[in-house]
């Protein structure tokens, strides 16, 4: 039975969609059959990330609606034969997302998968509530910024009482948050928040801190999910994520501004 | 038919008809002195920040301010206008003569004025804690909600207070044992104690009670409130801030003191 992973924020724009692809990339490339939901239906980009965009045909939607059957919208990663993709419509909106259409895709992957990753879209709105309903666990991510944090917190009310786990079992999930785009230079300066702060407003768990890196905006270029490319910080930093979500205890990493080198500084400043 | 009184013995009739004895827990809302306009604007006020604060719940009109203006008052139109407002009067207390006639020609009960209005109210509600869309029934809720019925005057909150969650205690105190979230709400008839940091807003003594008081391991909040007054965030001195505090009334003035 897969577990089912929602990653979400609240907040638009602060990394979850590169955060799915990097994790559920991850997951996969050690072994773990991983099936990525992109639940931003109107906005679809998870595809791109992942480098499929050009082999979608039907979509999560047309499942819903009955208009394909789930393995024909399911794509499979041309990279790693464990991560599959079921991408979603551009032309439909939320409404789309039925709960009983959701819970039925979800059903039919749970028996084939070992973890079942949804990106949801920002907001607190339909589409949101929809990939956090069905969750097992979440990963909320924020940037180190006071409106991200307090929108990371209402997502966190959210999940304590807006999903079937909680309704029906009268358990919590399972909550982590993973801080991206952290820029230690910046924290130093007073520009952002520091990490002990946002886990003392949040009072969650912490499964990773990604660093700020041009690699990111690279990698999603290439449709290249950065844990495939293990030299960048950032795809170093998910990949430790990747294991603390597996259960393994890592120390954090890159937390600390880079040290530059000579010829890096003399030419940090042209511009 | 059966008669049960709790004070006397029932007689022992067999009948269709129950009848039973309660008390109910009911809100007072007073009238005002000069004039019944600005009473329903204020009335207003308070449905559009806290509808389900007096929502279909038992109203009793207090006619204190009402008979010393010496004016009469057409309690008939009252009652309609509350009634639209989906508000539920049942009676008046603390009228004159006339004042009472009226009452009981709009179809209310006479109640005695409880010595003590704000403790006069009874044990908790079913639903203690109301999220917008968040606490309230939810089982994670009842779970941060721990053994509310242990303490009968105050609501034990055990889990943080997200964002956009609101928590509302109309028969009592709050005590929340972890932080509150900047965009959570904490309303209370009673005291409000945040063994936290309190960096949302904090509703003391909303009913009216002067006496209600804030306590917060670090005062952080966006605005405090007690009996309807309240200072916002840019007010508190730097001094007190992410200090413990103790927020209280004196003297019409909200005073922030710190309790190192
Ligand atoms: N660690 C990082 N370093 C630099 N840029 C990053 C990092 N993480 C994400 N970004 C960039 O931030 C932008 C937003 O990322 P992404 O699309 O993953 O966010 P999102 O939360 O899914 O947005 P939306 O709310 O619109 O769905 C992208 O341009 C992405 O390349
Ligand atoms: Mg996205």
């Amino acid at each position: 039975m897969a577990k089912i992973i929602v990653i979400t924020s609240g907040k638009g724009g602060v990394g979850k969609t590169t955060t799915t692809a990097a994790l559920g990339a991850g997951l996969a490339a050690r072994g773990h059959r991983t099936v990525i939901i992109d639940f931003d239906v109107g906005l679809r980009n998870l595809d791109m990330i992942l480098g499929c965009e050009r082999r979608v045909v039907f979509d999560f939607i047309n499942v819903i609606n009955g208009e394909a059957k789930l393995h024909q919208a399911l794509i499979k990663d041309k990279r790693l034969d464990t991560l599959h993709i079921l991408p979603t419509s551009q032309t439909r909106d939320k409404d789309a997302l039925t709960t009983e259409g959701v819970e039925s895709v979800l059903d039919q992957l749970r028996g084939d998968f070992d973890f079942i990753l949804c990106d949801s879209p920002a907001g607190i709105e339909r589409g949101a509530h929809m990939a956090m309903y069905f969750a097992d666990e979440a990963v909320v991510v924020a940037n180190p910024e006071v409106s991200s944090v307090r929108d990371c917190d209402r997502i966190l009310g959210l999940l304590d009482s807006k999903t079937r786990k909680v309704e029906r079992e009268q358990e919590r999930l399972k909550q982590y948050l993973l801080l991206t785009r952290f820029d230690p230079g910046r924290v130093n300066k007073g520009e952002m928040l520091r990490i002990e702060d946002i886990l003392e407003i949040l009072a969650i768990d912490l499964l990773g801190v990604i660093p700020e890196s041009e690699s990111v905006l690279k990698a999603s270029n290439l449709g290249m999910p950065v844990t495939l490319d293990n030299k960048s910080n950032a795809g170093k930093a998910y990949l430790d994520a990747v294991s603390r979500l597996l259960g393994e205890q890592l120390e954090h990493r890159f937390l600390a501004p880079e040290r530059r080198g000579l010829l890096q500084r003399l030419m940090g400043r042209t511009a | 038919m059966r008669v049960i009184d709790r004070n006397e013995h029932a007689p022992a009739a067999p009948a269709a008809l129950e009848i039973r004895r309660r008390s109910v827990g009911a809100l007072v809302l007073r009238l005002d002195g000069e004039d019944d306009q600005a009473f329903f604007r204020s009335l207003d006020v308070q449905l559009r920040e806290m509808p389900d604060f007096l929502l279909g719940k038992p109203i009793i009109l207090d006619l204190t301010d009402v008979a010393a203006a010496n004016r009469g008052v057409d309690l008939i139109r009252v009652v309609r206008q509350l009634r639209t407002r989906k508000l539920v009067p049942i009676g008046v207390q603390s009228g004159n003569a006339t004042l009472i006639a009226a009452a009981q020609g709009a179809g209310l009960a006479l109640f005695d004025a409880a010595p003590d209005e704000v403790t006069a109210s009874p044990g908790p509600a079913p639903v203690a804690g109301r999220g917008t869309e968040d606490a309230g029934r939810s089982p994670a809720a009842k779970d941060g909600m721990a053994a509310a019925g242990a303490a009968r005057d105050a609501l034990l909150w055990t889990t943080p207070v997200r964002s956009g969650q609101q928590i509302v205690c109309d028969w009592g105190d709050i005590i929340v044992t972890t932080s509150v979230g900047s965009g959570a709400e904490l309303i209370a008839s009673g005291h409000i104690h945040v063994y936290g940091a309190l960096r949302g807003r904090a509703l003391a003594g909303v009913n009216g009670n002067t006496k209600a008081r804030v306590f917060c391991q670090s005062l952080e909040a966006e605005l405090i409130a007690i009996a309807g007054l309240y200072r916002v965030s840019d007010d508190f001195d730097r001094a007190v801030w992410r200090r413990p505090v103790q927020v209280f009334l004196r003297q019409d003035s909200l005073c922030v003191e710190k309790v190192e």
